[in-house]
């Protein structure tokens, strides 16, 4: 096509215009952009500035429950840290040093000076009663197991606290129960009051809060580590859909989601800071309460039959390592033998299915929608090769929950969480209790088990940790009632101007260190 | 046998009729074949399928190929054999839930239309109590209640569908039962049970027909909602509702994983929706009955 000396000054004419616009355009809409954005006051890095978190958790303000993780550092000190790398080097925080007695029959703690955000003064006594409501099963929580060595916590005087433990415990164990005991103004410090306010004394201190909706927090001035948080505001918003989340990623509605499923991973990393968690471990109940699981061998069977390099490489994307007993990579009862003399086998869970005797059909509750399902359906096929019928159960999730603590499960893939350096703490879970609250055995929790729990919280020297920590996995591998899977990290997508969000070893979020 | 006298159309003639009609019109014949050839698919899965539908044999997330006509899924099944075995899922809901809600419905109908007074309020105020919860939600009330399962989800889907087969049964009935043909069987010593089944039921069969294949059409989306919500079709048996469920996690990752259960969809519901206009154009004015106004949406 032709065109004319007309047309060619139009065209000209137009094209100045339109580069004129879009001149004015970008030189008008650089600060207009930078304004709108959630961003720092300090580009490149800065020490200042807000950002915004979405999520699809729940929010509690109570420390003592587990579904707190995506803000609960952000409102309570511990009395201690671990670095962020997952290992258990402890770094002092509520508490500023501690001393164990030469027996190792008590710890005496002094606690560094500091306020809570309401200006009161951190107090022994706030850590005696703490103490006395991690001893109570009923407003415990998850603090209750743990807790389970001190006899008596005592104040010595206003910042010095000393804990006498039942008998002898060994250093880790108390080192995680500092590292999971939050500090609480004795007065608030029950489950009611903290159901709708936080009262702690950590980095940021509640502004707003909207149920379902959003969470803002601000710097508290007065947090013990001077300088610290580097972040002026953080705001979460909630979202019941996660594909809605990312969507609010993508378009700049949020500056990170955290807790995202894998599969956004491949798409979202080169566009986004993709942070690791810790995370927990995917597991394999069974219930040794209700046929078939009744029969140890028939477990044993199904424990290998299950696909976790296939898991991993399918469901989670390759991210996580396989586990085969309930403890993650960096524990010390970490036994990664196990993933080679129990790996999976269809032959040998053949033969093990046929010395059962068993039933082979069995139903597996699981959560609709969540990657159990594809889990399991992995796990169903492998059994179908060998006789097993495994029929799977998707439940809606609140009905999957009712089922699984009322042990009407016969089956089901659930997460446990890291039971860090110290292994007798995989008996906090409900199916993993040495008592008859024990959702999997009720009464008849195996002895072998009760003892090598017992054990592996009394075994002081590394020796006999060694040795107790391979007579509790030898009891899990016989026992064989969970059955690891794989690890399953956190996962964040973040703006890249984001850097600084881990997750500590229990995979809650540390927003201390973290610049926008 | 009791026998109107005064029919107006012998019913063998009066079918023919209908037929006619129904064969006029191009796009319900369009819409009775593709169902037809859906249903021998579904039939004759086994023969047709390339791939066991459970079997995860081949290679996660692969684009259409030689080998995989239209790829796999996540865990590397064959998706055409899951379509082909996830058409059994939809068809089975479709009738079942036509069946329980005509099953239902049309006998409550009847017997409100007919005998009219207390029976015909009780009936009524029933079905009014059926009408006051939306249908999707009695559904799923009665899956969380019931347990996932086929059987179940073809109960939930089908006693939601009871109160349009109720309604308009009572109406067509309501509009004959006074009719002289209706008489004379009565006056002739037929029983009012025979009444009914004899002489009134086959006289408002038509626009029954046609609600049968509109609740077929809602059942075939709802089973496929539920499907999707996870409280339909159980793994691993295919289902177009649970294969979408599966396919948007990974839209990114195989974006036409999704495309192809949602199109089985839309092409069996464009199926029925077309058989329910032909049926439509067939019935009207091919009986001693009114034309009863068929229920076309948001029933279930």
């Amino acid at each position: 096509m032709t065109i004319s000396p007309i047309q060619s000054r139009l065209i000209a004419r137009r094209t100045l215009l339109r580069t004129g616009f879009l001149a004015a355009g970008a030189l008008a809409g650089a600060p207009l952009l930078s304004a709108c954005g959630s961003g720092s006051a300090e580009s490149g890095g800065g020490t200042t500035g807000k950002i915004t978190l979405g999520t699809t958790k729940i929010m509690q303000f109570d420390p003592y429950l587990t579904n707190t993780d995506i803000h609960i550092h952000s409102f309570y000190t511990y009395l201690v840290d671990y670095p962020s790398d997952g290992t258990y080097k402890p770094i002092p925080a509520g508490a500023e040093k501690w001393e164990f007695a030469a027996d190792r029959g008590s710890v005496t703690i002094t606690l560094r000076q500091a306020t809570y955000h309401s200006g009161a003064p951190v107090t022994a006594d706030d850590v005696v009663t703490g103490v006395k409501r991690a001893q109570d099963p009923d407003a415990g929580f998850t603090l209750a197991q743990p807790t389970g060595f001190i006899a008596a916590a005592t104040a010595v005087d206003n910042r010095t606290v000393r804990l006498d433990f039942k008998r002898p415990t060994p250093e880790p164990l108390v080192l995680d129960w500092m590292f999971a005991f939050p500090l609480v103004p004795a007065a608030s410090n029950t489950p009611a009051k903290l159901e709708h306010e936080p009262a702690g004394s950590g980095p940021f201190r509640l502004v707003e809060f909207q149920r379902n909706q959003r969470l803002v927090l601000k710097k508290n001035p007065d947090f013990y580590d001077a300088g610290k948080p580097f972040l002026d505001e953080v705001e979460y918003r909630f979202f019941t859909d996660e594909d809605a989340l990312v969507a609010a990623l993508e378009s700049g509605s949020v500056d990170g989601a955290a807790y995202i499923a894998f599969r956004h991973a491949d798409r979202l990393r080169d566009r986004y800071t993709l942070v690791e968690g810790n995370g927990r471990m995917s597991i394999f109940f069974m219930n040794a309460l209700i046929p078939p699981f009744d029969n140890k061998l028939l477990r044993q069977a199904v424990g290998r039959a299950i696909d976790r390099e296939r898991i991993l490489k399918q469901v989670n994307f390759g991210i996580g390592d396989p586990v085969y007993t309930a403890f993650m990579p960096s524990s010390p009862a970490f036994e990664p033998a196990y993933l080679d003399s129990h790996r999976f086998d269809l032959d040998a869970a053949a033969a093990l299915l046929e010395r059962s005797g068993g039933a082979r059909k069995a139903v597996a509750g699981v959560a609709s929608g969540t990657p159990d399902v594809s889990k399991l359906e992995i796990i169903q096929a492998d059994l179908k090769k060998i006789g097993f019928d495994l029929e799977i159960a998707p439940q809606e999730e609140a009905a999957y929950l009712d089922a699984l603590f009322a042990s009407k499960l016969q089956c089901t893939a659930a997460a446990q969480p890291n039971n860090m350096q110290s292994p007798s703490l995989v008996a906090r879970g409900r199916q993993m209790l040495t008592t008859k609250a024990n959702t999997t055995f009720g009464d008849k929790v195996p002895p072998a088990y009760v003892e090598a729990v017992d054990a592996a919280g009394s075994a002081i020297t590394p020796e006999a940790q060694k040795t107790a920590y391979a007579a509790l996995n030898a009891v899990l591998v016989e026992e064989a009632w969970a059955i690891g899977i794989s690890t399953m990290p956190s996962l964040f997508a973040l703006d890249k101007r984001i850097t600084g969000l881990v997750t500590d070893v229990r995979d809650f979020v540390n927003l201390t260190a973290t610049k926008g | 046998m009791s026998t109107a006298p005064n029919a107006p159309t012998p019913a063998p003639r009066r079918r023919l009729a209908s037929l006619r009609r129904f064969a006029r019109s191009r796009s319900a014949v369009a819409g009775a074949a593709g169902l037809l050839v859906l249903a021998a698919l579904a039939l004759f899965a086994p023969l047709v399928a390339p791939f066991d539908p459970a079997a995860q044999d081949g290679e996660p997330l692969l684009g259409p190929s030689g080998a995989h006509l239209l790829g796999t899924d996540q865990l590397g099944r064959d998706i055409l054999s899951r379509l082909i075995y996830g058409a059994r899922a939809s068809l089975v809901a479709a009738a079942g839930a036509a069946a329980v809600g005509a099953g239902i419905g049309v006998p409550l109908g009847l017997l409100a239309g007919y005998l009219g007074r207390w029976v015909d309020a009780v009936a009524m105020r029933l079905v009014d109590l059926l009408l006051a919860v939306p249908g999707i939600l009695l559904a799923l009330v009665i899956i969380v209640v019931l347990g996932p399962g086929r059987l179940n989800l073809i109960l939930a889907i089908g006693i939601g569908a009871v109160p349009e087969f109720a309604r308009l049964t009572r109406v067509a009935t309501l509009s004959i039962r006074d009719r002289d043909f209706v008489l004379a069987a009565r006056g002739m010593g037929a029983s009012t049970p025979d009444t009914m089944v004899r002489t009134v039921l086959p006289n408002v069969l038509g626009p029954i027909v046609i609600q049968l294949v509109v609740t077929a059409s809602m059942a075939v989306v709802v089973e496929a909602g539920l499907t999707f919500l996870g409280l339909g079709t159980p793994p691993p048996a295919p289902s177009w509702g649970g294969m979408l469920q599966d396919a948007r996690s990974y839209l990114y990752q195989s974006p036409s994983y999704g495309l192809f259960p949602g199109l089985c969809l839309v092409a069996t519901v464009f199926c029925l929706d077309r058989i329910g206009r032909g049926l439509q154009l067939a019935v009207s004015g091919s009986g001693p009955h009114v034309a009863a106004r068929v229920t076309t949406g948001g029933a279930v």
